[in-house]
């Protein structure tokens, strides 16, 4: 066993492999235990060392850099696949087959929204009588069942069936409002509207007259062949 | 309302190609690199793994995801710190499943050359000894330990690697070895001075 005194001494001096100095130097010189003690000391860290050195110099396997520069060819590709780009172009697609459906989609709505609302207006504005009134009127009023049959809760509201909700697109309010105050002085058309609607079973679709359309006939003036003029510019 | 965007054809296949030009110099640096620094990622991954196919495959690993950022490294003569610090991080995560230690331990014991049976075997048990007792060493010293060990690294370039200052680094080398050499110590008496 070393002297209590200078064992920690020794310790550092070893870990840092230093040569002692001073009084630890003249004591090491006098005293056996201490310098047995502190040759173990030294021969420890040289194992620790060693130990350590032999870890961490390890011998590189033949293949490390092939086999990683092959695994890097093989990401090249997949990163190019994974790139942003793909999903632009996929984006700008979806977005032209949106763009192109919209125009085959629109008419229908068109037609219904001409039926809801245009229809009754135009009835007005142009005075129809009889028949073709009558018509628009059963066919609007259709496609307001129709309507309600697709959204029961809407028209299950109590108040609904005292006066009717319309729904108006805000492009359209104005023209709504200015049909509703011109068929408000109308009374009597109003009721010519609504009248064949209760006593009739027929199918609207039998009402509807629509007017001839007249083509007139083409004609191609002859053709005139002439000789052509002698130009200045020879 | 649609609203037209007018498109350069000429424009963006020149944006491609310089893209395309700056990601292959990326490529040709990084594998300028890679010849210095593969050695040094398989050798930081063994040392804390003490296993030569563990070791390879988190170097691989390290190297690649060092590949796949390498781009949006800004100071690329901080490269070799910053694969440090990668495979440093991976190669600890690896050692702490507990199915790859158990493989690790039964491959460990990589015999260093003497002269007699016994003592090899008494050199094998130290050397169990010694990875346990690095095992249980804060990773701060422990990556200052495995690089300080590595040849050709001066304490300076420890210092440089880690971003520490050189006093730094030599404290945690003292108190490494000193850690090491109390844990140690009960099983150097039967081991006898070379």
């Amino acid at each position: 066993m070393p002297c209590e005194k200078y064992q920690a001494a020794l310790i550092d001096l070893a870990a840092n492999g230093a040569e002692p100095v001073g009084d630890l130097r003249g004591h090491l010189d006098e005293c056996t235990s201490c310098r047995s003690y502190m040759e173990r000391q030294q021969f420890l860290f040289a194992a620790i060392d060693s130990g350590v050195q032999a870890s961490a110099n390890a011998a590189l396997p033949t293949l490390l850099l092939q086999r990683f520069e092959a695994r890097i060819a093989q990401e090249a590709p997949a990163k190019g696949a994974a790139s942003p780009r793909w999903w632009m172009y996929a984006a700008a697609v979806a977005a032209a087959v949106i763009v192109l459906t919209l125009p085959i989609l629109r008419p229908r709505n068109a037609r219904e929204r001409v039926a809801l609302f245009d229809a009754p207006q135009y009835a007005a504005k142009q005075s129809v009588t009889g028949e073709t009134a009558r018509a628009i009127a059963l066919d609007a009023a259709h496609v307001n069942a129709r309507k309600s049959q697709q959204f029961p809760k809407r028209t299950a509201r109590p108040e609904a069936n005292v006066e009717p909700e319309v729904l108006v697109p805000p492009d359209e309010r104005v023209a709504f409002e200015r049909f509703l105050s011109d068929l408000s002085g109308k009374q009597n058309l109003a009721a010519a509207l609504v009248k064949p609607m209760v006593e009739r079973h027929e199918r609207p679709d039998a009402l509807i007259e629509t007017p001839e359309i007249e083509i007139s006939a083409l004609t191609v003036p002859p053709l005139i062949v002439r000789p052509l003029e002698e130009s200045n510019d020879r | 309302m649609q609203e037209l965007v007018l498109i350069q054809p000429g424009r963006a296949a020149e944006t491609e190609w310089a893209r395309e030009a700056a990601s292959a110099a990326n490529r040709r640096e990084f594998e300028e690199r890679l010849a210095e620094c593969g050695p040094l990622a398989f050798r930081i991954a063994r040392g804390v793994l003490r296993n030569a196919a563990d070791a390879e495959d988190v170097a691989q690993e390290a190297l690649l995801r060092a590949y796949r950022r390498f781009d949006r490294l800004r100071d690329r003569q901080r490269f070799r710190a910053w694969l440090v610090r990668i495979t440093f991080r991976l190669a600890l995560d690896r050692a702490r499943s507990a199915k790859r230690r158990e493989q690790r331990e039964t491959l460990w014991a990589q015999p260093v050359a003497h002269p007699s049976t016994e003592d090899l075997a008494a050199s094998s048990e130290f050397q169990a000894h010694l990875a346990r007792a690095v095992d249980e060493l804060s990773p701060k010293l422990r990556l200052v330990l495995l690089l300080a060990a590595m040849e050709g690294h001066t304490l300076d370039e420890v210092a440089e690697l880690l971003g520490l200052p050189i006093g730094t680094v030599k404290s945690r080398l003292f108190f490494a070895r000193k850690q090491l050499a109390e844990k140690l110590r009960c099983h150097v008496k039967n081991t006898k001075p070379r």
